[in-house]
């Protein structure tokens, strides 16, 4: 099956683990993610000036909540959504596999899975063990 | 220096709405036009003395003002449209203030104008991938905030409850709020879920409607013979984007903060002298933490504050007495212009039915998308 969304994330080679892509500002090391032609969000050097990386796939879970309605499209309630910032800094949004709200409190580990999902691979979190 | 204190006076000497109402056919230049026309008619001024025009709405398309105001006649002023999200509204009132301030008009009018249509969100079209198709939703991004503010503040669903509770209560008190119901802490609990612990009634509803405020210099009030009495003085207008956000900080929380400082520092006041503000309160969350970054209590104290009656009228300091976004509505275009309605009617003392005693300094505050934030102080002198 063909990634979703190639320019985010790739197998991480291990299970269904995931890595996700990033740009890398040399001088500063920031990260944009996700990663952009336009440039580095934090220092604002243009992308040809920025280097590829992989991230680990690795979060840690911030907030966590279910959508109870069908607001937006393509999403199907119920599903979670969670903040989560990923283990080399950023900060995104995320679905999550499963419907166990009171399992996933913040600080819960996370990692990044491909799970089939509309005809491909798409990305999740998934609670993990610490 | 981002304010009006370095640039002459400027004063709002007439508003107007059109109520906030569900999807309708009713074309939008009526709509606005019901709005101009009884702000013309509370200034006692007539279209030809509005020196320039500047037109919030986020849905209508290219040059909805000219499309409408070609209905008023053509007096060849300048026009612009205005598009700021949430803010779109605020910024046309700043910018119709500023026009006045640096003496590029004697008279300027804001019209807000809007019906719930096509707008497409700019950050659809970018080209960037997202991890989450939530990824742009106001709505999550709300309830993903409300959760962490259960986690690391120790609120309580019912806290963020009672903030509809207030603001259903003044819209049911104000003839131009879209919803007219009053609404007790059950009700709002009971409503249909809707993304984590918001509820259907903590979500504000889309809709359409218009508000228009004209804004003039002391030397047009002279000169005009305009009613001084009523004239409401703008002491300060502010507006910035999202800056660098440190640690853990939430950057729309932050930018709150931030622009409510600003606004409050080049008006000269603190905030323990606002007597009314109206804020964002699209979501009932935002209300607890805005008021909380604008300095309206310490951090952790807004529960206690609306559990006491502190921002009921009649309190301390009346938060969102229009009834705010959850109960007056957010029809985008308008609904920064309806805060300036809605504070200069409060500071006349004219809010027939939900008036706050006393009332001498007021807050507008917007943001928009959580990334722009404009603020507005009034004074009644």
């Amino acid at each position: 099956m063909d990634l979703l969304e190639p320019r985010l994330y790739a197998p991480a080679g291990e299970a269904d683990f995931a890595l996700l892509r990033a740009l890398r500002e040399p001088g500063s090391g920031a990260l944009t993610f996700p990663p952009s032609p336009y440039g580095c969000t934090t220092t604002g050097r243009p992308a040809e000036a920025l280097e590829e990386v992989t991230l680990s796939g690795h979060a840690t879970l911030l907030t966590c909540i279910a959508i109870h309605q069908p607001v937006l499209p393509g999403l199907v309630p119920p599903v979670l959504v969670a903040r989560l910032r990923l283990a080399e800094g950023p900060v995104v949004q995320g679905l999550v596999e499963g419907l166990d709200e009171a399992a996933l409190p913040p600080g819960t580990p996370m990692r990044a899975v491909l799970v089939p999902a509309e005809g491909g691979l798409a990305c999740r979190f998934r609670k993990v063990a610490a | 220096m981002n304010g009006l204190a370095t640039l002459r006076p400027v004063h709002v000497v007439g508003i107007g709405l059109h109520r906030y109402q569900f999807a309708s056919d009713t074309p939008y230049p009526t709509l606005g036009l019901t709005a101009l026309r009884a702000a013309l008619a509370d200034a006692g001024l007539s279209w030809a003395d509005i020196g320039a025009a500047m037109i919030g709405t986020g849905a209508l398309g290219m040059a909805a003002g000219r499309v409408m105001l070609r209905h008023m006649g053509a007096t060849g002023i300048e026009m612009v449209q205005v598009e700021n999200a949430s803010a779109s509204g605020s910024s046309a009132f700043r910018l119709a203030c500023l026009h006045v301030a640096s003496g590029q008009a004697e008279i300027a009018l804001a019209l807000g104008v809007d019906k719930h249509g096509t707008a497409q969100r700019a950050a659809e079209k970018d080209g960037l991938p997202r991890l989450s198709p939530t990824a742009d939703s106001p709505l999550v991004e709300f309830a993903l905030l409300a959760r962490h503010w259960r986690d690391a503040h120790g609120l309580e669903v019912a806290d963020m409850a009672r903030v509809a509770v207030k603001n259903h209560g003044n819209a049911a008190r104000n003839p131009f709020a879209q919803f007219r119901k009053p609404r007790s802490l059950e009700q709002v609990l009971a409503s249909a879920p809707v993304a984590g612990d918001l509820t259907a009634l903590q979500c504000c509803p889309r809709g359409e409607g218009a508000a228009a405020a004209i804004v003039a210099s002391a030397e047009a009030i002279a000169r005009l013979g305009l009613d001084r009495a009523r004239a409401i003085r703008v002491t300060a207008s502010t507006a910035c984007s999202e800056g660098p956000v440190a640690g853990d900080a939430v950057g729309m929380v932050e930018i709150v903060r931030r622009s409510g400082l600003d606004t409050l520092r080049a008006a000269g006041i603190g905030a323990e002298e606002l007597d009314i503000v109206e804020l964002h309160d699209a979501f009932s969350i935002e209300e607890i933490v805005y008021a909380e970054a604008l300095g309206l209590c310490p951090p952790g104290a807004a529960p206690g504050r609306l559990r006491d009656g502190a921002w009921e009228i009649g309190g301390a300091c009346a938060v969102n007495p229009s009834g705010g976004l959850l109960g007056m509505g957010h029809p985008i275009g308008p609904t920064g212009i309806g805060q300036i309605v809605e504070i200069v009617r409060q500071l006349r003392g004219e809010a027939e039915g939900r008036q706050q005693p006393r009332a001498r300094y007021a807050m507008a505050h917007m943001i928009g998308l959580g990334a722009v934030a404009v603020g507005h102080v009034l004074r009644r002198d």
